[in-house]
């Protein structure tokens, strides 16, 4: 169920992280590359028996409550309803139907390191790559764009991984 | 009809989603017009403008040195400018303490609570609003220099729009020779420390390092406040202009306080202007 309590944490923690913590991470010249978004995590790691409706209406919200915060209303919105859509072909392209457990969270610990990578790895690139885009509504210096996307999915990952090894992490 | 509902029964995942989806981008592409994207939907709302200032009043401890470093290297520039105000007013004006005598500008200090400067369309928030006096179309310089120009009010917040977006646009100078030109940001090109300066003919003698300054010409700022210096120039030969990178004196990275430039008579200077 995706209103439970451990849900609704992880809902504004994460919100709280992406605009308190990476938002206001400075590396000088180089911060647009160090900027990935990490809100479409709560989405990607929802258990595969989460109803659509559930998930698009909670990513309706994610996207908005960014949004009003980084004064980009409709951006996040749009390309986090745009990923959840397609949560399912991205899972089942890179692992058959039965390899998952329906009633399990999609993380790190749960699906291993290679699904994971490649799972989240997509996602969030498409997540970046989209947004760019959309920001900039041309393909001027689409390259520039793709070596963004690039970085901030790498810099997103490795940020992801380090908040399960402290928030899920179980011995 | 019942094989419409069984289309919508069996399609209810796409169509929720096409539905939210058009929501989502009615906001994105309507943003520039809607009165609801003035007026709550920006982060100068009291709520996220009220959580950024706690995270602003949090934070601001550590950079308490920096500030006063800033404040001193202020105090001593306007000391400075002061003293040497006497003198002439002393000689030649006395007007300084006539009543009638109206003041051009006004200066309000304000803490600049969020700085954005990663983004594509970067956006300052300022922690006064309409309850301070502060009003819509007016400027906002730095310590250092030009910051940007108020775009929207509420009574406790003020959203600025910086020098870094790619909506900003002003007249400025060039110090050295008064030409006038244009000050623009490209996303794709500038980073939050430099913008470009276009349209100074191609004659006009410019070198790296020079200084360029406001122009007052909007009646937003006074003339004469620092811009930045030139880093590299480049000549567009079909159109005979100058392009010049200009680093900004201001870091936006590390923004802290600033002031709100009220014109008292910038009503009159808007007749000229508007004036065909």
């Amino acid at each position: 169920m995706i209103f439970e309590l451990k849900n609704i944490i992880w809902f504004f923690g994460l919100i709280f992280i992406q605009i308190f913590f990476i938002d206001a991470l400075d590396f000088g010249t180089y911060s647009s590359y160090f900027s990935p978004i990490i809100i479409i995590f709560f989405i990607l790691k929802q258990r595969l028996n989460t109803t659509v409706f559930q998930l698009l209406t909670a990513a309706f919200f994610l996207g908005i409550i960014t949004d009003v915060f980084r004064n980009t209303i409709g951006l996040n919105t749009s390309i986090i309803l745009i990923i959840t859509f397609l949560k399912p072909t991205f899972l089942y392209a890179i692992s058959s139907k039965e390899d998952i457990e329906k009633d399990v969270d999609l993380n790190l610990f749960n699906i291993g390191i290679l699904r994971f990578l490649l799972f989240f790895g997509i996602s969030i690139f498409s997540y970046h790559l989209l947004f760019f885009l959309l920001e900039q509504f041309s393909f001027h210096n689409f390259f520039t764009i793709i070596f963004r996307s690039f970085i901030n999915t790498i810099s997103g990952l490795a940020f992801l991984v380090f908040l399960q090894f402290m928030f899920i992490y179980k011995k | 009809m019942r094989n419409i509902i069984l289309l919508i029964q069996k399609y209810r995942n796409f169509l929720f989603f096409l539905f939210l989806e058009s929501i989502a981008l009615f906001f994105l592409f309507s943003a520039t017009n809607s009165y609801h994207h003035y007026n709550y939907l920006t982060s100068s709302n009291s709520i996220t403008a009220g959580l950024y200032n706690l995270q602003y009043s949090m934070t601001s401890y550590f950079s308490l040195r920096d500030i006063n470093n800033q404040l001193m290297v202020e105090n001593a520039n306007l000391k400075n400018q002061l003293l040497n105000k006497e003198i002439v007013i002393g000689r030649k004006y006395v007007r300084h303490q006539d009543t009638i005598y109206k003041k051009n500008y006004l200066f309000k200090e304000v803490r600049v609570v969020n700085s954005q400067y990663k983004f594509f369309k970067n956006n300052l928030i300022i922690n006064a609003g309409s309850n301070s006096g502060i009003e819509k179309k007016t400027g906002l310089i730095g310590t250092k220099g030009l910051l940007g120009i108020v775009m929207n009010v509420s009574s406790n917040y003020s959203s600025v729009r910086p020098v870094i977006n790619p909506d900003f646009g002003l007249k400025i100078l060039h110090k050295k020779t008064n030409s006038w030109g244009d000050l623009s940001w490209i996303p794709e090109e500038n980073n939050f420390n430099n913008v470009f300066v276009k349209n100074i003919p191609i004659y006009t003698n410019i070198n790296e390092g020079d200084h360029f300054i406001t122009s007052g010409a909007e009646g937003l700022f006074p003339r004469g406040i620092l811009i930045g210096r030139a880093l590299s120039i480049k000549e567009n030969i079909e159109k005979q202009t100058l392009i010049i990178k200009v680093k900004l004196e201001e870091d936006f990275s590390s923004l802290k306080v600033g002031f709100v430039v009220k014109n008292e008579i910038k009503e009159e200077l808007d007749k000229h202007l508007n004036l065909k």
